[in-house]
């Protein structure tokens, strides 16, 4: 699935390569910016979260009511960013700046495990306000809550192992 | 208009953040992805990904302390349990989460990912609704 395998030719694919190494760096500094986006946007909190999926707030008060549209905003303008980046970072023949090739997922199939695996991970966000990166970046907060989250998340993603391969 | 404002401007931080590991290392910043291949080893180049998850967790560490901000959770930490279970688990299993199959999945305009989108969406509006109305 997630497949690693460069052309051997290629020879700054090896780990050791100081090309790679800069895109250690890189991976980092893109990790930092998009805790930036995520901590600045409201993303972070569950109450963004939590206040634009549940949808009776709509009801109180004059439409839309006390509903915040806040998570739908940001995400929105995150996604009008990326159409403009596959189309431009993608061009036929392009190459990343630090490594030989583009790795995108290959799947294009709607199967039972996409649609499951998207309504469970649904519950738990629904539940809590958390999902992956929000609840990462929010590690070193000293929420006690955001720890237990975390660490049960990567159980889940330890058990999900097994099913991975199944279907 | 002015409380539009910082998910507008996190939003397209967000964005840019894609764009860089993508046109950077040719890598999508799908989150749950990453730390999947990380937990479950089956990474062949782990270097990179744990650069990034540390990016993140280090980066948010240090913005909410400037930004002077505390995620409040809305429910007592027992739920955490099955809720982090179910996060990990279905995001695994359904191969993204809001990085993966929202912001870089409608980004490239995959029929996978809008189906992932509408599914999640629909469950944690429903969780949320039951939740909302168990606790009124």
């Amino acid at each position: 699935m997630d497949e690693e395998q460069y052309p051997a030719k290629i020879d700054h694919a090896a780990a050791s390569g100081p090309k790679l190494n800069l895109g250690v760096l890189l991976a980092f500094v893109a990790g930092m910016l998009l805790a930036g986006g995520l901590v600045y946007s409201g993303l972070t909190q569950p109450k963004r979260v939590i206040g634009f999926l549940d949808l009776s707030t709509m009801l109180q008060g004059r439409f839309p009511g006390r509903w915040n549209p806040a998570w739908g905003i940001a995400v929105l303008s995150a996604v009008a960013v990326m159409l403009l980046a596959y189309r431009l970072v993608k061009r036929p023949g392009a190459k990343p700046w630090l490594a030989p090739k583009f790795i995108l997922p290959r799947r294009s199939s709607i199967d039972f495990r996409l649609v499951i695996g998207s309504a469970v991970f649904g519950v738990g966000w629904g539940l809590s306000g958390y999902c992956p990166g929000p609840a990462l970046a929010s590690l070193l907060t000293g929420s006690v809550d955001v720890v237990i989250f975390v660490i049960t998340m990567c159980l889940g993603m330890l058990f999900a192992k097994p099913f991975s391969r199944m279907y | 208009m002015t409380t539009y404002f910082p998910p507008i401007i996190g939003g397209i931080i967000i964005g840019l953040a894609c764009w860089l590991l993508l046109a950077g290392i040719g890598r999508m910043a799908n989150v749950s992805g990453i730390l999947g291949a990380l937990i479950n080893r089956q990474s062949a180049s782990p270097n990179w990904r744990i650069a990034f998850v540390l990016g993140l967790v280090v980066g948010g560490g240090f913005l909410h302390l400037v930004l002077r901000v505390h995620p409040v959770s809305l429910q007592s930490p027992v739920l955490m349990i099955p809720a982090g279970l179910l996060v990990g688990f279905g995001a695994v299993l359904g191969s993204g989460c809001t990085t993966g199959h929202a912001v870089n999945g409608l980004g490239r305009r995959s029929l996978r990912s809008l189906i992932a989108v509408a599914t999640f969406l629909a469950t944690g509006v429903a969780t949320a609704l039951v939740v909302a109305s168990a606790r009124n």
